[in-house]
Formats: C-alpha cells, sequence, structure tokens
C-alpha cells in the first residue's frame, strides 16, 4: 500500500486555506472538556493493579526468600533463623525472621517479587496505590520490616507548605516507626 | 575565490532535540552541513552485560528500560527470542498471543504519537503535541489499567502473560479503538495539509531505497523510501499471519513520507486492534501461560529472534550454555541504533534547523541506542 500524497489545491496557492484547516481543529478543540489534572490539588485514582510502594505482612510471610531471589537488582534483604516453638502442643521448627529490608530508592517496581511470594494472599504487594514517596534524604527509602508494614501511618501531603514552614515538610516523609 | 570556512561544532548532548543525550559533531560551512558524525554512549548502561548475570525472567523488567517509550514491544521480543530458544513458541496460547498482539500494537500507537508530537513541536508545530498526549494518555491508562505501570511495563512472561485482563478492559479497549481514527484525522488536519510543514518536511533528508538497505535501515524510514519490508508480514511473529493488514509504503524517501507512512500505521495498528476484539472474545479467559517449568534453563544453543518494533527491527540474539538459568551471552540489535547511521547521509548539504527534523524522523530513543 502506498501512502496518498495529498493532491494539491488550487486555493492553497493564495487563500492559506491550508493553515486555516489547522485553525478549524485547534477552535474546535477549545470548547472540548478539558483533560488536564491539577495535580497536587486534585489527584487521579491509580488502577487496581496500579504497582505502587510495598506492603508487607509480617504474619503471613512464610520466611521463604522467594522474593528475594526473583528480585532483578537484589535490593531485598532477609535475614532468617530457626526456632523451636509449640505449635497446638508439638514443638516444631520455625524460621523466624529477624530482618526484612528493602532498599525502596533502587526498587524499579517491576513486581517479580509480588509474584513470586507463595503465600495467599501474598505477604508482599504493590498495589497499595501509593505513588508519592519523594523524600530529602534518599536514606529515608530504605525501608525495615516494621516500616514496611506500617508506613502508611505517616501524615499524608495536604497541600503546598507555607512560606518558612520547612518543618511541615520535615514531618510529611517522615516515617513512623513500627509498633511490634 | 569561495573558500570553504568549514566549522565545527557540537549539536547536543544537552540539545532539547536530539531527544536525549544525542551528540552530533558538525562540521559545517555557514549554515550548509558538510558532515554530521553521530557521537553516542552518554547513556549506556551494560543492559546486555546485565543480562549475562540474571536469570531469563529477570531480563525482562531490564528489557523496558531500552527503548523506554516501547517497552511492550522490548518485552515481546525478549520473551519470544526466549522462548524460541526453548522450543515452547507452539506452545502459548491463543489468549496469550492475542494479549501480546495487543499490547505491542498499543505500544506502536504510543510510540508513533510520542514520535508525532516531539517531531512536530522541534519543527516548529506546538499544537498536536498536545492532542497526541492526550490519546498517549489513554493509551497509558489501558497499560495502568492491565499491568500496573505506565510506562516501564514489564508485561510479559516467558511462557505466557502475567495475568488475564481485568474485566472491562476490552471495553475501554474498544472505545479507545472506535474514537482513535478521528484523532489520527486531527493530527493530520494540523500538519499533511500545512505549507510550513511541508516546507520543512519535503525533499529533506531523502534516502534512496538502495541506500535504506545498505545503511541496514529498518523501519518505518526504511519503509518511507518504498521497500515493502515488515517483518509482521515478512516473518510473522505470534498470530500476525492471521490478521489483515497493511503495511504503508512512501515513495519518495523524504521525511514527509516518512510522516504519512507512520501516521498510515497508526491506523492499521488500529485496524489490527479492532480485529483483536473479537478473536480474543472467542478464547477461553484465564488460558494465558504455556505449561513449562518456572525455572527457565533452555537447552545449548543459540538463538535470533526479531520483531518488528515501532521503531525497526528489534533483534535479540542470545547464547545459552545449557547448564545455567542465565544466558551466556546476550546480544540486543536496536532499531535506533542501527537507523541512526544513516544521519549523516540524510544530512550532508542540508541546513542545521534541519537537523532537528532529520533527528525526529529517524524517532531514536537514546535509552536503545546506548542500551
Ligand atoms: S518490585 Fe522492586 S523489590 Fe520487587 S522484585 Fe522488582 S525491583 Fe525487586
Ligand atoms: S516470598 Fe513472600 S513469604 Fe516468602 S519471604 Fe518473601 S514475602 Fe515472605
Amino acid at each position: 500500500m502506498r501512502v496518498e500524497h495529498p493532491k494539491p489545491r488550487w486555493t492553497d496557492r493564495f487563500l492559506l486555506l491550508d493553515l486555516f484547516e489547522g485553525l478549524k481543529t485547534t477552535f474546535y478543540e477549545l470548547f472540548q472538556p478539558k483533560v488536564t489534572v491539577r495535580y497536587p490539588e486534585e489527584r487521579l485514582e491509580p488502577a487496581d493493579r496500579f504497582r505502587g510502594m510495598f506492603k508487607f505482612s509480617y504474619d503471613r510471610c512464610i520466611a521463604c526468600k522467594l522474593c528475594a531471589q526473583a528480585c532483578p537488582i537484589d535490593i531485598i534483604y532477609i535475614d532468617v533463623h530457626d526456632e523451636q516453638r509449640e505449635v497446638d502442643g508439638k514443638m516444631k521448627k520455625l524460621k523466624v525472621l529477624d530482618r526484612y529490608d528493602i532498599d525502596v530508592k533502587r526498587c524499579m517496581f517491576c513486581a517479580l517479587c509480588e509474584e513470586a511470594c507463595p503465600t495467599k494472599p501474598k505477604s508482599i504487594w504493590l498495589t497499595t496505590k501509593t505513588y508519592e514517596l519523594a523524600s530529602y534524604d534518599r536514606n529515608d527509602l530504605y525501608f525495615n520490616m516494621q516500616e514496611l508494614e506500617y508506613w502508611d501511618e505517616r501524615p499524608r501531603y495536604t497541600g503546598l507548605p507555607e512560606e518558612n514552614a520547612p518543618t511541615q515538610l520535615e514531618g510529611q516523609k517522615m516515617l513512623t516507626g513500627g509498633h511490634e | 575565490m569561495f573558500d570553504v570556512h568549514e566549522m565545527e561544532i557540537n549539536f547536543g548532548p544537552q540539545h532539547p532535540s536530539t531527544h536525549g543525550v544525542l551528540r552530533v559533531l558538525l562540521s559545517v560551512d555557514g549554515e550548509r552541513i558538510i558532515n554530521a558524525k553521530p557521537v553516542i554512549g552518554y547513556l549506556h548502561r551494560g543492559t546486555e552485560k546485565l543480562f549475562e548475570h540474571m536469570a531469563y525472567p529477570q531480563c525482562v523488567p531490564h528489557t523496558d528500560r531500552m527503548d523506554y517509550v516501547a517497552s511492550a514491544t522490548n518485552n515481546l521480543g525478549f520473551v519470544e527470542a526466549v522462548e524460541k530458544l526453548m522450543g515452547v513458541t507452539a506452545q502459548i496460547p491463543k489468549r496469550a498471543q492475542l494479549m501480546r498482539v495487543i499490547l505491542s500494537e498499543l505500544q506502536r500507537i504510543s510510540s508513533h504519537l510520542l514520535w508525532l508530537a516531539t517531531h512536530a513541536i522541534d519543527i516548529g508545530a506546538m499544537t498536536p503535541f498536545f492532542y497526541c498526549f492526550r490519546e498517549r494518555e489513554q493509551i497509558l491508562d489501558l497499560f495502568e489499567n492491565y499491568c500496573g505501570a505506565r510506562l516501564t511495563l514489564n508485561c510479559m512472561r516467558i511462557g505466557g502473560m502475567p495475568d488475564d485482563l481485568p474485566p472491562g478492559w476490552l471495553d475501554d479497549l474498544e472505545e479507545f479503538t472506535g474514537k482513535f481514527d478521528a484523532a489520527v484525522d486531527e493530527y493530520e488536519s494540523l500538519l499533511t495539509n500545512n505549507r510550513i510543514w511541508k516546507r520543512r518536511t519535503v525533499g529533506i533528508g531523502v534516502i534512496s531505497p538502495e541506500e535504506a538497505i545498505e545503511w541496514g535501515v529498518t523501519g518505518p524510514p526504511l519503509r518511507g523510501s518504498g521497500v515493502n519490508w515488515d517483518l509482521r508480514k515478512a516473518l510473522p511473529y505470534e498470530c500476525y499471519s492471521e490478521l489483515d493488514f497493511e503495511v504503508p509504503l512512501g515513495i519518495n524517501g523524504d521525511t514527509y513520507d516518512r510522516y504519512l507512512c507512520r501516521m498510515a500505521e497508526m491506523r492499521q495498528s488500529n485496524r489490527i486492534l479492532k480485529q483483536c476484539i473479537p478473536m480474543i472474545n472467542a478464547t477461553p479467559a484465564g488460558d494465558i501461560k504455556a505449561k513449562i517449568s518456572r525455572v527457565v534453563r533452555p537447552p545449548e544453543g543459540e538463538v535470533y529472534h526479531s520483531i518488528e518494533s515501532p521503531k525497526g527491527e528489534l533483534g535479540y540474539y542470545i547464547i545459552a550454555d545449557g547448564k545455567s538459568t542465565n544466558a551466556y551471552r546476550c546480544h540486543v540489535r536496536p532499531p535506533s541504533f542501527v537507523n541512526l547511521q544513516a544521519l549523516p547521509a540524510m544530512a550532508k548539504g542540508h541546513l542545521v534547523a534541519d537537523l532537528v527534523a532529520l533527528i525526529g524522523t529517524i524517532d531514536i530513543v537514546l535509552g536503545e541506542v546506548d542500551r
């Protein structure tokens, strides 16, 4: 199939009608509804599958380390130790999670860790619909086990900061620590 | 009497019209370009080397980052190459194949929209930018609803797809395809007949079919010169052989023809999408993965597989040693890198201002050029 070149029209030569053709479109679009969103004041709800900030569930996790293996850039750090514990009257060897850290600043949100997790529902998931992760210090984005579970208790961003009020910004990125 | 005062200047790497960090070393005589030499490597990330250290499924998110405006086709090329190496290409379920086709055609449209927006804005037409991004946003929303990401999709897996389509997704797609042809008409009304656009593009950067083949140019720049070579037709992959579409070919091989080709290609992609919707409705839901082992360990051997990405032939060459879950070597043949080599031939004798149009018309993405 050959592309069609537009046929030259005699009106193009002196009436500048070709330019008015484009102006017609812009004029028509002038009266169309706006599609833009005024971001910090208006927010769009991310999709249900949106891959954003992690959430972790200590109770569900079986410390199998499959997520750490699946991660392409090895940013999930897991330490476990075995423990003898009594479960239903029997002594059982259990894996206990000592450390579960994710270096979120390096994460590329590929969700391979979520896919690899064998528990149902998943112990690590990215569908929290949270995407505002900016912080003033890169090390704030290193999340340990408690922070991964309870980061959503941090204060939400509620509008542009007032003048000379850096403390508010400070609090906004602060991640309230865990409570066991 | 008339001395040639040759001067060397740098164009880029921080120039907004180079679409990234491309540096072009220009020898100019006044405004005329005598020679243009692309200098690349500013965005080199060693992706090929990274592939050697990662299990095959882990490479897929890294392919996103090569051509970051067309990540679905990058994923597709890689997973198909690995599937070919494992010999499971025939086992991929129909639904997964159709989903791959849908995603890569959407990606083709979105990549072309981004190209049109930036190409037009480089040349001085500001308005199409807004309209292109409006439709591109709808495509990105579709991606977000399907896989959760908008740009770096990571939406394909070796042996199938990660998830089934969410409910209502096909209706959204149908709505988009219904409106999209009118949107292309709208962009064309702004540009195709516009005399300024024509002055800036007609006869600029002519590349003859023979020259294009010699340079190894693929994709719309090759088809703009009138060479009928589209891997979807020539070496059909997935279920392209069952779909009805045409390959638009240019006549003169100039910037304007390449523009017309890409516009026609967007319409053809939309046509493919329209055909896919009833086909995918006829397949059983949830049948999206071939039954292969979770650990991907292809037999010893090597494979080259190429697909038609929005920018041209995207090929992956993988060598497997049969023992490990990593590739022994993975080479990528990115279309942008090869197409960029034709820039000196195209630019010779044109004005510096035309160089902007030429870089735009080759449609390069520097993430892919440097990998
Ligand atoms: S989402 Fe982040 S942590 Fe999870 S596998 Fe991907 S890069 Fe690793
Ligand atoms: S894969 Fe799931 S269950 Fe296993 S360690 Fe990771 S989060 Fe815990």
